[in-house]
């Protein structure tokens, strides 16, 4: 076994981990959490396996997805907060089931 | 490459961290859990020859992305109306479910991971060509070369990612400007102290991983991200602020990055030269251009995300100080 | 000047979008709703040329920033990719139309109000041409990586566009928005991930000559695959669907339901018939025949049931989505079937941008006038609005597939499939899902016909909102009358045998 092996199958489990997370957990801040750990594994993934080269010399392509990749989830992030901080500010709730629970909350 | 003891001890921490991190009880736990995890992954991209990738991550996706959490749930505390204890893990209730969701996911696993075993153990992927094309791009570093000239598509659309995002930020404070009073903070003066000094260093710093870009790990966004750093303490410690978007210069500062770039790369386009084509006695120039315009601009709107989302964006008129509702 | 833009017309449809965006971030609310307007034409006139060139002188690439792939980027125009660019110009720029009235001071409305209309206006523009400039980057792109940068722009705008609202419904969709859209886009890049791990390239054209069967290929196309499916909101993954196109403005619904499910499909139909043709299992087609096929029977019966137009109209859109995906299976078989699924799933998907877009404006301009979207209270509007029932009939012909509209070719070229294919049971599905969706068309129509409620106020509607839905309704129909137009330019560069289509538009 290689690191690219290793650290690729680690990169799947932490994706799954966090998928599982983002199904199974109702706070906002908790799902937010899980798709930023569902995509450290899709870039653990990609880098591992940028590795395979027999010269030692890592593939930079993927590397330059990785760079995209982590900038772009940082915005979501950003953005999915500033939209959370909105919601709890009009309804007190941090989950789907809580405001639709609330029966001051909208009817949907 | 063969493993040593410290990757064998590193993966299934970082997974154990991961999972620790999504079910920890409180969610200030997990959040920390996060930036501690955040710190692991880095190292393993040190691991895998990545220190590009190890400084974005330590900078932007475990500092950075922590602060917003941080922010967002410090604003979202203060602000609780009742404290609501709040249940772990509930969705759909049931322990089938969670079971079921369990098995999917474990099998899902199971079969990326298999595949993964029946990959070719030895790819060169385009080394070679980066290689033998890395003298005509103007820089050295393999991975700035990718990024700004390669496929500098990519980056161009990923600074309007960032660009868009602020647009976003505003449009969804506009409408209602979150107009809950905040608590007027006292500047500490220990921090002010520390920021004094921490300015200038942090500005150094910036300038420097902006500079090695070309043919070390840095560049505009670790750049950006660590004057947006200081920024973002400045903030915490009760420095003012505006983000008044109806100013002119403030919405140019965020434009530059993206409008700069987006026009630089029309601009060298024409007759048998192609879009972001840059010719090549210029390409180091326009690359140091573009990327010194992106770290002012980068560094504003992370600034002003973090602001987004932990309640400091209540910038103009509208700052009665009551909690108004939002009309349905 | 001319010269650039002639033989680099390409790069200018994508970043001319992106261009005004900034400006109209920068120039504010009055001169940046301007520029948008302007900005719509000029991008309907580009890419109408770029049309005629493909046609001329037949498919071509492009290489950004003069890397050639695989090294660095290349934009790809063929007949598909300048349908879609064209066909999002026009619905674009009726849109655009639109919302300049849509976003202007109401007369006769308080000035709280009109300052919310005014806000929403100011941020309107720039996002929704960053919308449209992804998706024209996702027409264009050759390049699996450089796509998921395009899904996540459209994401991003599409999502702050329903939040742009700011009410708690609004704010709320958008949220469930988000954390599926993003999931999609997640797991698509995990697909892309396996891709460029196995075969090292991610180049459409390249791969499609490396890419073979095995474990690999299939996971890597899976999961690119699933990631799409939920974007477009297929059963069973489309319930956040609903609540987010109808509880966003007017022109925003439009945008949701007519372009960005459309970017989507197209991707999904880009992958599936050129690049992975070769390792694709039949069984998969057919498995997505039966989720659509769900899709069109549910989604019909629940957009009967519902009380409010705009939901119906949004529960419409999953049925419709259902329509597409037919595509799939019917893909199976002898390549004369072939060529009619694939020219009907694509046609129904454009006449469905259009029909649909212009069913959402005057929906849009009924809530305008009279506050609200109850079908039940829509009693006279027949008499009092009847340019916006006009459109509105117009657009619904073509939802239930009636001869002249578009819709009713893309439905006759795919019951065509089914029975070339020898797959009766989708051929009773179509007519099934068309008679359902003539009882949701006609039950709004009805009430519109019936006498008015005397002394009910309403707002005037400006002509140019009325206008401009008609405009659009106009096209679905003209999509049926003159559809060798845009099937010969389906026919440029198609990866399956197309076979002429003069024969039985007579």
């Amino acid at each position: 076994m290689s690191t690219a092996i290793l650290y690729s199958i680690t990169g799947i489990i932490i994706f799954t981990v966090g998928l599982r997370g983002l199904v199974i957990y109702t706070h906002f801040l908790r799902k937010v959490l899980a798709i930023n750990v569902m995509g450290t594994g899709i870039f653990m993934f990609l880098i591992a396996l940028a590795n395979r080269n027999s010269n030692g010399m890592p593939d930079p392509i993927p590397h330059a997805m990785v760079l995209t990749g982590i900038v772009v989830a940082v915005s979501a992030t950003a953005f999915i907060l500033a939209l959370v901080v909105r919601l709890h500010a009009a309804t007190g709730h941090t989950s789907f089931e809580a405001i639709h629970n609330d029966d001051r909350g909208a009817k949907l | 490459m063969n493993i040593n003891i410290f990757d064998l001890l590193l993966a299934p921490t970082l997974i154990f961290l991961a999972w620790q991190m999504l079910r920890a009880r409180d969610l200030l736990v997990s959040i920390v859990l996060f930036i501690i995890f955040g710190v692991l992954v880095s190292l393993a991209w040190v691991q895998l020859q990545a220190p590009d990738i190890a400084l974005v991550e330590a900078v932007i996706g475990s500092a950075l992305t922590g602060a917003l959490f941080l922010g967002c749930l410090g604003h979202m505390e203060s602000h609780r109306k009742k404290i609501v204890i709040e249940k772990i893990k509930i969705s759909k209730g049931s322990k089938v479910y969670d079971c079921f969701l369990s098995v999917l996911v474990i099998s899902m696993g199971s079969i990326l991971s298999w595949s993964v075993l029946t990959l070719p153990k030895n790819v060169l992927g385009l080394t070679d060509k980066i290689q033998s094309a890395l003298a005509k791009s103007g820089v050295e570093n393999p991975v700035t070369a990718v990024i700004l000239n390669f496929r500098g598509y990519d980056t161009l659309l990923e600074m309007g990612v960032l660009f868009l995002v602020v647009v976003s930020v505003y449009a969804l404070h506009a409408i209602e400007p979150v107009s809950i009073k905040i608590q007027p903070r006292q500047a500490s003066r220990v921090l002010i102290a520390f920021l004094h000094i921490l300015t200038p260093l942090m500005i150094l710093v910036a300038f420097y991983l902006l500079l090695v870009g070309g043919h070390a790990p840095g560049g505009a966004f670790q750049a950006g991200a660590m004057l947006a750093g200081v920024g973002i303490l400045m903030l915490v410690g009760g420095v003012a602020f505006s983000f008044n978007v109806e100013r002119w210069v403030l919405r140019f500062i965020y434009v530059i990055g993206f409008g700069s770039f987006l026009l630089i790369g029309l601009g060298v386009m024409g007759g048998e030269r192609n879009f972001l084509e840059y010719p090549e006695y210029l390409s180091k120039k326009l690359i140091f251009l573009i990327e010194f315009l992106a770290t002012i601009s980068i560094s504003f709107i992370l600034v002003t995300l973090f602001a987004g989302c932990s309640g400091f964006l209540n910038y103009g008129k509208s700052n009665s100080g009551t909690v108004r509702g939002v009309s349905a | 000047m001319t010269q650039i833009i002639a033989s680099h017309a390409s790069v200018w449809t994508i970043m001319l979008p992106f261009l005004s965006g900034v400006l109209c971030f920068m120039a504010g609310r009055r001169i940046g709703t301007l520029i948008g307007v302007v900005t719509a034409f000029i991008l309907t006139i580009l890419t109408l040329n770029l049309g005629v060139s493909v046609f001329q002188s037949g498919p071509s690439r492009y290489a950004i920033g003069g890397w050639s792939s695989p090294l660095g980027i290349d934009i790809h125009l063929d007949g598909l990719s300048v349908l879609m660019l064209g066909f999002t110009a026009i619905v674009g720029t009726c849109i655009s139309m639109y919302a300049f009235g849509y976003f202007k001071d109401r007369k006769g409305l308080k000035k709280e109000k009109n300052k919310h209309y005014a806000k929403m206006g100011t941020y309107f523009w720039p996002l929704w041409f960053f919308a449209w400039g992804g998706l024209n980057v996702l027409f264009l792109s050759s390049d699996i990586f450089n796509i998921y940068v395009a899904l996540e722009i459209v994401s991003f705008s599409a999502i702050a566009l329903v939040a742009l609202k700011g009410s708690v419904d609004a704010l709320l969709s958008a949220t469930r928005y988000f954390f599926l859209t993003l999931l999609g886009s997640l797991v698509y890049l995990f697909g892309v991930g396996f891709l460029y791990s196995a075969y090292g390239v991610l180049d459409l054209g390249l791969l499609e000559t490396v890419i073979r069967p095995g474990m690999i290929s299939t996971v890597a196309i899976t999961l690119m695959t699933l990631g799409l499916i939920i974007k477009t909101a297929l059963f069973p993954i489309h319930f956040w669907l609903p609540p987010a196109h109808a509880n966003a403005p007017a022109p925003v619904s439009a945008i949701l339901s007519g372009l960005v499910v459309m970017g989507s499909f197209y991707l999904l139909v880009r992958l599936w018939f050129e690049t992975f043709t070769g390792v694709i299992m039949p069984v998969a087609g057919q498995l997505l025949g039966v989720l659509g096929a769900i899709a069109i029977l549910g989604g019909a019966l629940q957009a009967l049931r519902q009380s409010r137009l705009k939901m119906m109209l949004a529960y419409s859109t999953v049925a419709q989505i259902g329509y597409m995906f037919l595509l799939f299976p019917l893909l199976a078989g002898n390549s004369i079937g072939q060529g009619f699924a694939w020219g009907g799933g694509i046609y129904f998907s454009i006449s469905h941008a259009c029909a649909k877009a212009a069913a959402f404006m005057v929906a849009g301009s009924i809530m305008y006038a009279l506050g609200h979207d109850r079908i039940k209270d829509f009693r006279g509007l027949a008499q009092r609005f009847p340019i916006g029932v006009f459109a509105f009939a117009l657009a619904g012909m073509s939802l239930m597939g009636l001869p002249p509209s578009g819709g009713f070719i893309g439905k006759w070229m795919l019951l065509k499939a089914a029975m070339l294919t020898g797959q009766w049971w989708y051929a009773l599905l179509i007519v099934a899902g068309s008679i359902l969706a003539a009882c949701y068309i006609f039950r709004v129509l009805e009430i519109t016909l019936k006498a008015a409620n005397p002394g009910e106020k309403a707002l005037h509607i400006p002509l140019r909102m009325q206008l401009s839905s008609l405009a659009m309704s106009f096209f679905a129909i003209l999509l049926g009358l003159a559809a060798t137009i845009p099937l010969e330019i389906l026919k440029i560069d198609s990866p399956v045998f197309f076979q002429s289509m003069e024969g039985f538009i007579k």
